[in-house]
Order: C-alpha cells, then sequence, then structure tokens
C-alpha cells in the first residue's frame, strides 16, 4: 500500500485520526490492524495510545517527545515496507458454546423477525462460519453475517449478563462482563472472556483471531461453566 | 519502628490518581488518571518526588487524613479551607504535615479537584503499571473512611518549596475553554461560529467520564453515520438532539457520534475542574497555538507522567 491510501487527520493538539476509508471494507480493517501491530511491537516512545477499529487507527501522542511530522513519517515507512502477507491478519480460532433464545436470548424471535428468517435459520446463519473479531473494546466486536440491520432497543436494558450475545445494526457483541446496554440479545456463553488484570495482555484474544459459535442446550450450560477463552481454542 | 502510613478519617469522594494506565487502550481500558494533570504534577514536584508518585484526588466535598509519622506534603489543584489542626495551611507549597495531627481539606470552594501528594509516595494497589481509579473497570483504590495506605518511606527532609504565583492556574467560573478542531469539524461549518459564541453551564451528570454541556443545541448539521472509532480525550462529541458533552480521562475508547472540536491539552485539566453549574465558553484555537501553550506551561515539569 502507498501513502495515498490513508488520510492523516489531525484530532486536537495531541492526536491522529487515521482513517484508510469512510465505509467498512476488509482491506481497510486489515491495513487498520497491520499499521497498529507494527506501533505495538515497537513501542515508540511518546505514543501513549493506539485504538484500531474498523477503518480507523486512532493515536495520541506526546508532542513534546515526538513531533506531528516525525509521527506521520513513521506511519508512511511502515506502509511502505507493508507486505500483503502481513496485511491479511491471520489469527487462533475459538469454538464458543452458547444457548439461543429463551432467557438466554430474549430478543432471538425479534431478531429472527427483524430478519424475516426462523429462529432456528438465524442460529444456523450466524453458526454457519467462523466470524473474525473486528475490534476489541471491553470485549470482542463481529460484523454479523445478517442481511439486515439489526434495530437497537429504545431503552437500553439495566442489566445484560456477562457472555451474552448481542446484535445491533451490523455490529455482534459479547459482553464480557455484567452492564447495561441496549443491543438485542439472542444467546449467552457459559465461556469466561473477562479480562484477567493481573496479566498483560489483560485479554487473551486479539483482532484477527476466530470465534466459531456452535449451539447447546440449557441442561449442557452448566457443564462449561468456569471454563476460560483459552481453553476453547481450537489446536489445528 | 513503625511502619509510615496514613489513615483516611474521612473520605468523602476521594480516590487515588496517578499520571495513568497507559498502553491498554486498545484493549478499551481507558488510561484514566489524575483529571487535573498539571496540578497532580506539581504537587508531585512540590514534595520533591524524582518520579509521578500516586496522589489523592479529592473531590468536591474534602477530605481528612492524619500520618503516624512527620512527612513533607504538597496540596494543589482548586481552592479549599486547609487545615492542620486548627492551623491554617497554604496550598501549591511543601508542607510539612506531623505525625498524629489532622490535615482537612474543607469544601472545595473554586474548581473541583484537588491533590495531595506524600514525599515519597503512597503505597496503593497498582493493576496493570498503574494505581489510577478505573470506576468502569473497578481498578484502582476509592478511599473510605478508617482506609490505612502505607507511605513509601520516605521522610528524609525535602527542600520547602513554593509555587511562583505566574505557574498557579486560576480556577474559577466562568472558564474559557480552548478548543482546536477535530476529525469531524467540516461536518459543523455553519455551526462552528455559534457553538464558540454560546455560553454552556456543567451538567450535575459529569465525572471522569465526561462533562456533559447545558446550553443551546448545536444547529445545523446532519448525524452522519460514523463507525466506531477510537475517541481522544478532550473531545467534545455532539448528540442527534444538538446537546454537547466533553469527554474526559475515563472516557470509553471508542464512539461514533461526530466531534465538533477537542479541547486542547492545556486547558483539558480546566474543563475537568469545572463544577456543576459553572459557566463555559469555548474558544478556538489552531493547533500550533495550542502546542506552544502546552509546551511552555509544562515544559517546567520535571516530568509529564
Amino acid at each position: 500500500m502507498g501513502q495515498e491510501d490513508y488520510k492523516f487527520n489531525d484530532y486536537g493538539d495531541a492526536g491522529v485520526l487515521i482513517e484508510f476509508s469512510k465505509t467498512f471494507t476488509m482491506a481497510a480493517w486489515q491495513k487498520v490492524h497491520y499499521l497498529a501491530n507494527q506501533f505495538l511491537e515497537e513501542s515508540i516512545p511518546g505514543i501513549l495510545s493506539i485504538i484500531p477499529t474498523y477503518t480507523t487507527l486512532f493515536i495520541s501522542y506526546d508532542y513534546l517527545i515526538i513531533e506531528r511530522n516525525e509521527l506521520k513519517k513513521i506511519i508512511d515507512s511502515y506502509i511502505k515496507k507493508s507486505t500483503q502477507q502481513q496485511i491479511n491478519i491471520t489469527g487462533r480460532t475459538f469454538k464458543i458454546p452458547v444457548v439461543f433464545g429463551d432467557e438466554y436470548g430474549p430478543d432471538l424471535e425479534f431478531i429472527a423477525q427483524s430478519q424475516q428468517l426462523s429462529e432456528a435459520d438465524i442460529i444456523n446463519q450466524f453458526c454457519s462460519k467462523p466470524l473474525p473479531i473486528m475490534v476489541i473494546n471491553r470485549g470482542p466486536m463481529f460484523g454479523t453475517n445478517f442481511k439486515k440491520e439489526v434495530p437497537r432497543l429504545e431503552t437500553p436494558r439495566t442489566e445484560v449478563p456477562a457472555g451474552a450475545i448481542t446484535a445491533a445494526g451490523e455490529q455482534i457483541s459479547i459482553m464480557i462482563q455484567k452492564s447495561p446496554g441496549g443491543w438485542r440479545i439472542f444467546g449467552q456463553t457459559p465461556i469466561q472472556m473477562n479480562m484477567t488484570f493481573e496479566e498483560n495482555p489483560p485479554v487473551y484474544y486479539k483482532p484477527g483471531d476466530m470465534m466459531l459459535f456452535y449451539p447447546i442446550n440449557k441442561s449442557e450450560y452448566s457443564k462449561f461453566e468456569g471454563l476460560t477463552i483459552s481453553d476453547t481454542e481450537l489446536k489445528l | 519502628m513503625k511502619e509510615p502510613q496514613i489513615t483516611i478519617n474521612s473520605a468523602k469522594l476521594s480516590n487515588i490518581q496517578d499520571s495513568g494506565r497507559y498502553g491498554f487502550e486498545q484493549f478499551g481500558i481507558s488510561a484514566n488518571g489524575a483529571i487535573d494533570m498539571y496540578a497532580y504534577l506539581k504537587a508531585n514536584e512540590l514534595v520533591g518526588n524524582k518520579t509521578s508518585q500516586p496522589t489523592i484526588e479529592v473531590t468536591a466535598f474534602g477530605l481528612s487524613l492524619t500520618s503516624n509519622v512527620d512527612i513533607p506534603i504538597a496540596i494543589t489543584g482548586g481552592e479549599a479551607d486547609l487545615k492542620i489542626d486548627n492551623q491554617t495551611i497554604k496550598s501549591w507549597q511543601t508542607v510539612i504535615l506531623p505525625a498524629k495531627k489532622e490535615l482537612t481539606i474543607g469544601m472545595i470552594k473554586k474548581g473541583l479537584r484537588v491533590y495531595v501528594a506524600f514525599a515519597g509516595g503512597i503505597h496503593a494497589k497498582t493493576t496493570l503499571n498503574s494505581t489510577s481509579r478505573d470506576t468502569i473497570l473497578d481498578l484502582g483504590t476509592q478511599l473510605t473512611d478508617g482506609m490505612i495506605l502505607p507511605l513509601n518511606g520516605s521522610t528524609e527532609a525535602t527542600d520547602m518549596k513554593i509555587t511562583q504565583l505566574e505557574d498557579r492556574p486560576t480556577y474559577g467560573s466562568p472558564w474559557h475553554i480552548r478548543v482546536c478542531d477535530g476529525p469531524d469539524t467540516n461536518i459543523f461549518t455553519e455551526s462552528t461560529a455559534q457553538f464558540y459564541k454560546n455560553k454552556y453551564r456543567v451538567s450535575p451528570v459529569s465525572n471522569h467520564v465526561g462533562i456533559r454541556l447545558k446550553g443551546p443545541a448545536v444547529e445545523n448539521f446532519k448525524t452522519p453515520e460514523i463507525l466506531s472509532r477510537g475517541v481522544g480525550v478532550g473531545s467534545i462529541e455532539i448528540f442527534p438532539t444538538g446537546q454537547a458533552v466533553v469527554l474526559h480521562r475515563g472516557r470509553t475508547v471508542t464512539a461514533g457520534y461526530p466531534i465538533i472540536g477537542v479541547v486542547s491539552l492545556i486547558d483539558l485539566d480546566m474543563i475537568g475542574q469545572a463544577r456543576p453549574g459553572d459557566e463555559i465558553h469555548f474558544e478556538h484555537i489552531s493547533i500550533d497555538e495550542a502546542r506552544e501553550l502546552y509546551k511552555q506551561h509544562f515544559n517546567k515539569l520535571p516530568y509529564r507522567r
């Protein structure tokens, strides 16, 4: 990729938003995470924060240590030396059991109706292939493989349980801890994905890793309780 | 030998803050850290700390504590009545807190936050290399009445320092907050002029995460579809209703609302000191001006983190 591939948008006096595309494309997402990984591996003095998402990378920096133009040069050099192999992010696969519907997924029926599909079709579609983790923000986030956007709840729930599999718009998010939320809940996993603050990195999975979801019965839920994300890694 | 320690007699809304939990925002862990970073760093400098050490960040309602050893302390930030037992003491300078005498910080009268630094620092729970309080992930330490915090033990004599008047920020309403362009300034071409003329007031629903503003709605803009993206501290988000919120150090690291501007680093401390009900005016400045102002002010400090 070349310099013309991105926009360097100044963001106040101490930030920059690197933008590869206005709308979502896999290519833009890959470039964002390639660039983020370069910064995270090299830990350049003065770089305070790296936040990669779908099509943009936010960087905050101490401009008394690293000047704007130096930062831009570093970005250009990373981009210039990138190879297609580095940009094609690959990752591990985790197999995640999910109880769909009923009290574990009270909005499954709503989602099925919104997609004009049966509940079984929604589950099959969701579990049909591994979904790549696109973004991490206190939990993994994915694109949906549904055909239509999922409307949010008009009034957010005051409490969404840990493990809830939720959808809104064209995104899926797994709640890693109990919190309020306005996304539609269609299932729940017993696998613990919460951050482990005693460890560094505190999050086991990363963007580019895949999660393959599969349905389990309510009666099986307790069997998986206590397992953490690393227990579900598919070893090849 | 007795272990040097402090006892929190009355905690009110106080917690431990340092310069922030950096290096984890890619996981959604916000840096947090002292809201008024300059006051925090200055307090550390005044007690002779060679690196930035955890301090107590007091919000609005004051605090009282006792030490079991004589310890140099410094109190910076907003204005409040400060006493050791019945004796009035001054802020922005080194003070010796004698053993078994009570330090009392009264209600904060101007500004919202006060910092208490201890020579050698205090020992507090460290998570991911920082002691900073994160209320959302429940990291760090929220002080409670009766809590005991060990002092790191440097009770030896320190230079008694006084901050020059020119190096003390002026706290109090109305606040003039300087703002730089952000990533979406072009969305607001027809509304920025009005935004910079409007008067806002700080809503009571404000905290480390964000300062909500009450005032005229920002108009004449279209809320575009913005994919979730990283947001910087100081971002002024405009909700579809036209209401504004200034994100602060405890913000959620991604969001999708348009941003009319970004509070300059130099005034990020000041907006964080604004009390509910205080008046806010925003002034547009260039990024170069903002950097020069920050440099003049913060380069005098021995460290910035």
